[in-house]
């Protein structure tokens, strides 16, 4: 009588399955890569600024407007505002989720507040003759004022389904963190592009 | 080879054909080059710290789940 050893199937090789633990939800993940690229194209813009500046040899251009640097810090202290309120409303969220809807409202509000009175400043900066065209300066003021609005909008309209779905009571962690992240960008970008953009100048 | 063709590369003349990098203001160079290198390294620090943080998330993760198992254990 011989005994053949069956071979073993690569299943019954490895043993029993480890458990696996997910580290972060799909969407934080996604969300994450998506931001890390936004954030190339906006160090793009800024080192694109800080080049032109450098060569410049006055700064504003002669014959341009000056920005309103004080009245846009307002603004971005209104905008700092909305991201703590986010951030205190994802906090609330863990308590109970119907608590959190008052801190997203507010910032909500704040952030349609900072949208609103870029869009004023653009049409303010317009009628004292700073266009696309008039000088560096203005090119770059429209360009990444207007691309970081941009993605300020896309985010409120993110935070806005988040709280319909809040209020309905059908959010899930994972879409109000996800929106969270994208909003913390957003509020997070905006200092460094006033910093570089509004109050320096050279030669003047 | 590679080394044979790159040789002749370090006693030739620099060839300033970026007009940013042949500006003759220092101010201008300085200011490239700091652009250069924070372009360089903020994707790599941005993955870096996604990478850490994913580490952390994990080893948090671990603990916790090994925490889990040791009061199955003591049930």
């Amino acid at each position: 009588m011989s005994v053949t050893a069956l071979p073993l199937d690569a299943a019954q090789r490895r043993g029993p399955p480890k458990p696996t633990l997910k580290v972060a939800p799909n969407g934080v993940v996604g969300m994450l890569i998506f931001i890390t690229s936004e954030l190339m194209l906006f160090a793009g813009l800024v080192s694109a600024i800080a080049i032109v500046k450098a060569r410049a040899s006055m700064w504003p251009p002669p014959g341009q407007p000056r920005l309103p640097v004080a009245e846009t810090a307002v603004n971005t202290l209104a905008l700092l505002a909305s991201g703590a309120l986010m951030y205190w409303a994802g906090k609330k969220f863990l308590e109970n989720p119907r608590s959190a809807l008052k801190p997203l409202r507010i910032g909500i509000v704040l952030g349609l507040f900072f949208v609103g009175f870029q869009g004023a400043e653009w049409v303010a900066m317009l009628g004292q003759g700073l266009t696309l065209q008039s000088s560096a300066m203005g090119s770059f003021f429209y360009l990444v004022v207007g691309i970081h609005g941009l993605h300020a909008l896309a985010a409120i309209t993110a935070m806005i389904w988040v709280e319909r779905r809040l209020t309905a009571g059908r959010l899930s962690h994972t879409e109000f963190w996800t929106a969270r992240l994208f909003w913390y960008f957003v509020v997070l970008v905006w200092p460094v592009l006033y910093w570089r953009l509004y109050p320096a100048t050279v030669g003047s | 080879m590679t080394p044979l063709v790159l040789l002749p590369a370090l006693w030739a003349p620099a060839a300033w054909a970026c007009a940013v990098c042949s500006d003759p203001e220092a101010v201008s160079n300085l200011t490239f080059g700091l652009s250069t290198a924070f372009l360089t390294f903020l994707p790599l620090l941005a993955m870096a710290a996604v990478g850490w943080w994913f580490w952390r998330r994990l080893k948090a993760l671990e603990a916790e789940q090994g925490a889990q198992v040791l009061n199955l254990r003591q049930d």
